[in-house]
């Protein structure tokens, strides 16, 4: 049980296991067909993510992306509407304009997925902080004995 | 800094460079390979490039012996060149923006077809059919038939056409895209809410075209013999694909000849100000010993007054400046003259069966034709009135049946 959890927890620190499992969450939930997607892999690519995470997060994501499909245009549309202005402007900037995020579904499928993945990341790090601290603790005891 | 795979970066920032140095130097025939693919693949039709380079770097691309086939009849081509050099604004890629900083064409044929509605085709009515899905394909000839459409003189000088200035400031044509199967129109659905994002912009635009040594076919509504175009050259200015968003004017300038015969041709200038709800459009001017017989088959599309002679022979001369201004048409003078006209009148589009009896042969016929804003544009009994008209008719035939003019006819006379 304790290698097995070695294998997985590999060195990072929870916080970088959480922000990879978070993302890799977001990952999954966002759509493969969209822009954003292509965007955020690139960045889990780049940044020093823990990779078996992300691919946990992102299966996680997967299925749960399921679920939450339903409300990617409600809350993509009242995104939108509550300041047309501001998502005019913005959304015509270079670059920003390929990522479709004046459709609904791609701007609700964002912002659920960011929101996931903020509540993962919420619930996973005092867990995984938690379970180090007890790993710790746990390892230290068989050491002195 | 910690953060980033270093090595990642490094291989992303070396495939990136490789494709922006490298890729003039590197073989062009895959890129030619892939171009004719996609190109075909969203055409829905055979795309061929005999040499294709691309430098990204400089933002160039040239293309050598094009070729599109019709996809409504393979057995022709739509557009032929034999060169096609594109300089673009890479910046404005980013923007979701086509900017052609240049385009040059050499030796291109293209081929347009006359619509019922007198507007010129890019392509064949067959390959809208085929095209249902292919909304690439609907672009490429929006963007031709817009420049056919806007600077066709034909089309601005046709009297009683009041549709021009609606044409002229609304280029959004609706294509109704026919699916094979039921012959029903489809529409693009999108599913949920998409914000309208403001397009103060074209989304394409070319600064600058210039062609020459261009060949065009324009066929008649109808007809299966087309009007010849020969050695077309010239250029156009701020073409962009929606004017009334564009600050700058279209201005077009092309010569050429008509048919083979080198005494045969015609120049226009031409500009074409929509922006912001004007409508503002000047074209001068001149053809040259034109065959009648072959533009009055495009004309007659646009006017009822051709139909009424059956035109066998005469060559057609004029000169002159047409202008729209703030949407009203400024007066001016057009200067006609026919050579060696021959016709035979044509009594039953008028409902006069007597005109039947009218010929004339080997006529000399000019006229200062006075153009304003009133109905239909183009006043030749003004020019009548006032004598600008000077006519030298040979060989003048009228036979006269009295039983077709009815037994009350020469009652005043004798």
């Amino acid at each position: 049980m304790f290698s097995l959890f070695k294998f997985i927890y590999g060195n990072p620190s929870p916080t970088r296991l959480a922000a990879s499992f978070a993302l890799g969450a977001m990952l999954g939930v966002i759509s493969t067909q969209s822009p954003v997607w292509l965007v955020l892999f690139i960045l889990i690519i780049v940044f020093r993510t823990h990779i078996i995470s992300v691919i946990i997060g992102y299966l996680s994501g997967k299925l749960f992306a399921v679920m939450l499909s339903g409300f990617y245009v409600p809350i993509g549309k009242s995104i939108l509407i509550s300041n047309k202005t501001f998502w005019q402007n913005l959304l015509i900037k270079p670059f920003i304009c390929y990522l479709n995020l004046n459709k609904a579904e791609v701007m609700g499928n964002l912002i659920v997925a960011v929101i996931f993945s903020i509540i993962l990341f919420i619930l996973i790090f005092p867990t995984l902080f938690f379970l180090k601290n007890l790993v710790l603790q746990k390892y230290k005891q068989r050491q002195l004995l | 800094m910690k953060f980033i795979r270093w090595p990642i970066v490094s291989l992303l920032l070396f495939a990136l460079l490789i494709g922006f140095f490298m890729t003039g130097y590197l073989s062009n025939s895959k890129i030619k390979n892939d171009f004719e693919y996609y190109s075909s693949d969203a055409l829905n039709t055979i795309v061929k490039v005999g040499k294709l380079d691309l430098n990204i770097y400089h933002s160039y691309l040239r293309m050598e012996n094009i070729i599109i086939i019709d996809p409504g009849n393979k057995s022709r081509f739509a557009f032929s060149a034999k060169s096609i050099d594109l300089k673009a604004d890479v910046s404005k890629f980013f923007e979701k923006r086509i900017v052609l900083r240049e385009a040059r064409i050499h030796n291109g044929a293209l081929i347009l077809r006359q619509t019922k509605k007198g507007r010129f085709a890019f392509l064949s009515k067959r390959a809208y059919q085929m095209s249902e899905y292919e909304p690439t394909i609907i672009k490429i000839n929006k963007i031709l038939t817009w420049t056919a459409d806007h600077l066709n003189p034909i089309k601005i000088f046709s009297p009683g056409n009041n549709q021009i200035l609606n044409e002229a400031t609304n280029t959004n044509y609706n294509f109704d895209i026919k699916t094979l199967k039921n012959n029903s129109s489809t529409q693009i659905v999108v599913r949920g809410y998409e914000l309208k994002l403001p397009n103060d912009y074209p989304d394409f635009l070319a600064k600058l075209i210039s062609f020459a040594n261009c060949n065009i076919d324009l066929y008649p509504f109808g007809r299966d013999k087309p009007l010849k175009l020969r050695n077309v050259s010239g250029k156009i200015f701020e073409l962009s694909s929606r004017p009334q968003k564009h600050p700058k004017p279209v201005t077009f300038l092309a010569n050429g000849f008509v048919g083979n015969n080198p005494h045969s041709w015609f120049n226009i200038a031409a500009r074409t100000d929509v922006y912001s709800g004007r409508t503002n459009i000047v074209i001068d001017f001149a053809v040259s010993n034109v065959f009648l017989p072959d533009i009055l088959s495009i004309a007659n599309v646009y006017t009822s007054y051709a139909r009424m002679l059956d035109i066998e022979n005469g060559y057609f001369t004029a000169r002159g400046h047409f202008e729209i201004k703030n949407g009203k048409i400024v007066p001016s003078s057009v200067y006609c003259r026919l050579d060696n006209f021959t016709a035979q009148a044509i009594g039953e589009t008028t409902g006069q069966k007597w005109l039947n009896s009218l010929s004339i042969s080997n006529a000399f016929l000019e006229a200062v034709i006075p153009v304003n804003d009133k109905k239909p544009y183009f006043h030749f009994e003004t020019a009548f009135e006032q004598d600008n008209i000077n006519t030298k008719i040979h060989n003048l035939k009228i036979k006269i049946k009295p039983s077709d003019l009815g037994g009350d006819m020469f009652n005043d006379i004798f």
